[in-house]
């Protein structure tokens, strides 16, 4: 999948470039905007047909929610900073951070409500994180503790990076990770165009 | 902006109570990558069609990197401290 969304996005680049006329690519983009929304209600379906999820959380006690809350106010902290150095307005700085991870949708949203510019950081930055955390994940468990290991991953805690974690801690972990990943996969379509819309 | 967040309840809702039906779900995971691959296409379309933005990729590059670091770096110690502070029994090495 990795490979595909690598080749989807150059060959747009190339076919933007070299092949498609202009209207076309304004075209694609009203395409694209009725896409992302028949794409997030898919993704709605995937995370509301999770009902392991409100059993394992009530098996684990709502004490595991602080794990989530933290990645939230860790993310957006970076973001504020980051922000800062680039000199950016802080709701898109807010908006990028709060991807998670999940490098093509909120790459693909960021897209569609702020322009192609901040959906490409918003892509890139989602990008080297799941970079960082695949990196990361056991010199954390190894290092700090097992808990720790869930928050380079945010999102994607619960998909791509689950199999590193759980192999770096234990089944616990593996399921406090799961359920991080769930909680925060249905949190990005929420929180970046909230944020994205805070000072508008 | 709205529309994004309504589709997003209107599918958990019809996930949760079920109302999709299993032979349909199961190609849920196909569609999104569908759905994701044109948005992608899409997107790279909007970079390739502005010369600027091909420009700009490099900039655009580092500070994505930055985001990515100090977005990580936080989260980690935030985790670490909470976990630490709460939740002992469960971070255990």
């Amino acid at each position: 999948m990795t490979y595909t969304i690598l080749i989807a996005l150059i060959a747009g680049i190339l076919s933007g470039k070299f092949i498609l006329p202009r209207e076309m690519v304004s075209n694609l983009d009203s395409i694209s905007s009725f896409a992302l929304n028949l794409l997030i209600l898919s993704v709605g379906i995937d995370l509301g047909s999770n009902r392991e999820i409100f059993y394992n959380l009530k098996k684990m006690g709502l004490r595991v929610l602080l794990i989530p809350l933290s990645i939230i106010a860790g993310s957006l902290i970076g973001g504020v900073i980051s922000g800062l150095i680039y000199n950016m307005p802080l709701n898109l700085g807010l908006a990028i951070s709060s991807g998670f991870g999940w490098y093509s949708l909120s790459g693909v949203m960021l897209k569609n409500i702020a322009g192609p510019k901040a959906g490409t950081i918003a892509f890139l930055t989602n990008v080297f994180r799941e970079l960082i955390a695949v990196i990361a994940i056991p010199i954390i468990a190894d290092k700090l503790n097992h808990l720790s290991a869930i928050a380079p991953a945010g999102a994607t805690s619960m998909d791509s990076t689950l199999p590193i974690i759980s192999e770096a801690t234990d089944k616990e972990t593996a399921v406090i990770s799961f359920i991080n990943g769930a909680l925060l996969s249905a949190l990005v379509p929420v929180l970046v165009p909230l944020i994205y819309g805070l000072n508008k | 902006m709205w529309t994004i967040i309504v589709s997003l309840i209107i599918g958990m809702l019809l996930g949760l109570k079920k109302a999709v039906p299993d032979r349909v779900i199961k190609y849920n995971s196909r569609f999104q990558q569908a759905g994701i691959i044109l948005l992608l296409f899409s997107m790279g379309a909007s970079i390739g069609a502005n010369k600027e933005m091909l420009l700009d990729l490099k900039t655009m590059g580092i500070k994505a990197l930055t985001f990515a670091m100090f977005t990580t770096l936080f989260s980690i110690l935030l985790v670490y401290i909470i976990s630490r502070r709460f939740m002992e029994e469960d971070s255990r090495k």
